[in-house]
């Protein structure tokens, strides 16, 4: 029989690497967004007897990924400080465009926080636009006007991109 | 959607598809972390618990009397409390039952796959509970108001701290794997550390020792074997006379 420890352990490997992937984008850092990962799966890991019993506890590590970086500010003066991580970790795969990649982080870095989560949830996770508002609470307008907003702020800085994109 | 759109998706995706986190170290950090997380919340859960214990236990004490024990400070008195050390071998006799009705041996069932087990219950309605799962035992002391109940943390490489205490009132819980155990009684709430006696010079020093604003003064024990303690005002109400009381009460095992 499985502890709590033991179904933790499995959902983290289950699906940490889609919530750190978006937890790069999010924040642009491989180290703010290993900071954000851990965090994250922590407050998941003490609410596991709850989150586990929950119809979909991704979708509760993702609303709570999502709020622990919109109150980034907070977190950073928390005394909870993740520990012993390094970026050193991630495996490169051969051929990547390390470029074009660095060009997509710092675009979405000139985005507000707000307008980032919007653009990876609705463009990255390929969400609805229903399901981002509600995701960040806020209405279905709001995500639209954000998310024009912010494709247009990268489109100058990332125009080549559709191009590499589709070669 | 226009061409635009449709290909900054691709390129997100693209952008992170050869990102690939360590999983095992995520999950080791990240359970080291929620279970930091999962002591603050029962610290205090323990503090109100501590309140409720406190009266009891000291009119327990009055009833019932008990031994002596080894105090972990040559300077100060002996406690005149029975510790969980001295029961295997002393002669105070054990109540049958406490006022919560609990008895050694018995299992409490936290729910799921978790269990506490009573180890040791003196007259003094002291009681160890082994439990794997900090949060489901403070949620559970609730049910158990006249017992002090102390936490052994069995996922630690040794299971069980080097020390105990005689609680007169005070709620411990131990943090074998973080060398450590949070106290607390009234409006004051400690943390105990043992330490390597290689670090002992470097506290003598009360400038590293104390704690930044604290009212009271950091406790620094004597050298015993190849270990020394600490004890650490953590919240803002303890009192020098508090931690001084629970050096008294503390003894190695």
């Amino acid at each position: 029989m499985k502890t709590n420890q033991d179904e933790f352990a499995d959902f983290v490997r289950a699906t940490g690497t889609q919530l750190h992937r978006a937890a790069l984008l999010l924040t642009g850092d491989h180290h703010l967004a290993e900071d954000l990962t851990q965090a994250t799966y922590a407050k998941v890991f003490a609410s596991w007897r709850r989150v586990s019993a929950a119809d979909n506890p991704l979708a509760y590590a993702r609303t709570t990924l999502l709020n622990t970086f919109l109150s980034h500010r907070r977190l950073r003066r928390n005394s909870e400080k993740p520990v012993d991580l390094t970026v050193g970790r991630e495996i490169a795969a051969p051929g990547v465009d390390h470029e074009t990649r660095l060009d997509l982080l710092a675009a979405l870095a000139v985005l507000s926080a707000t307008d980032r989560a919007v653009v990876v949830l609705r463009y990255w996770e390929d969400r609805s636009t229903a399901d981002v508002a509600i995701d960040l609470g806020m209405t279905e307008t709001a995500v639209r006007t954000r998310a024009r907003r912010a494709l247009q702020r990268l489109r100058p800085l990332l125009d080549p991109l559709s191009d590499r994109t589709r070669s | 959607m226009n061409d635009f759109d449709a290909h900054i998706g691709t390129a997100l995706r693209d952008r992170v598809a050869d990102v690939h986190p360590d999983l095992d170290r995520l999950v080791a950090a990240s359970t080291r972390a929620g279970t930091r997380i999962r002591r603050r919340r029962t610290a205090g859960v323990s503090l109100a618990s501590a309140l409720a214990v406190a009266a009891v236990a000291v009119v327990a004490t009055q009833i019932a009397g008990g031994g002596q024990t080894r105090s972990v400070d040559p300077s100060v008195p002996i406690a005149s409390e029975p510790t969980a050390t001295a029961v295997s071998t002393a002669a105070t006799p054990e109540v049958p039952r406490n006022a919560d009705g609990l008895a050694v041996g018995e299992t409490i069932d936290f729910g799921g796959d978790d269990t506490g087990t009573v180890v040791v219950r003196r007259a003094t309605s002291v009681i160890l509970v082994r439990s794997m799962d900090s949060e489901r035992l403070s949620d559970d002391v609730a049910r158990y108001p006249h017992t002090p109940i102390v936490w052994e943390d069995t996922t630690g490489p040794t299971g069980q701290p080097p020390v105990t205490v005689s609680a007169k009132g005070w709620f411990c819980q131990w943090f074998v794997a973080d060398e450590k155990g949070i106290c607390s009684t009234g409006g004051a709430m400690v943390t105990v550390n043992w330490r390597p006696a290689s670090e002992h010079a470097g506290f003598a020093d009360p400038a590293r020792a104390d704690v930044p604003g604290a009212k009271a003064h950091t406790y620094v024990g004597p050298v015993h074997g190849d270990l020394f303690l600490t004890i650490q005002p953590m919240a803002i109400g303890t009192s020098q006379q508090a931690i001084d009381a629970l050096a008294g009460a503390l003894a190695w095992r």
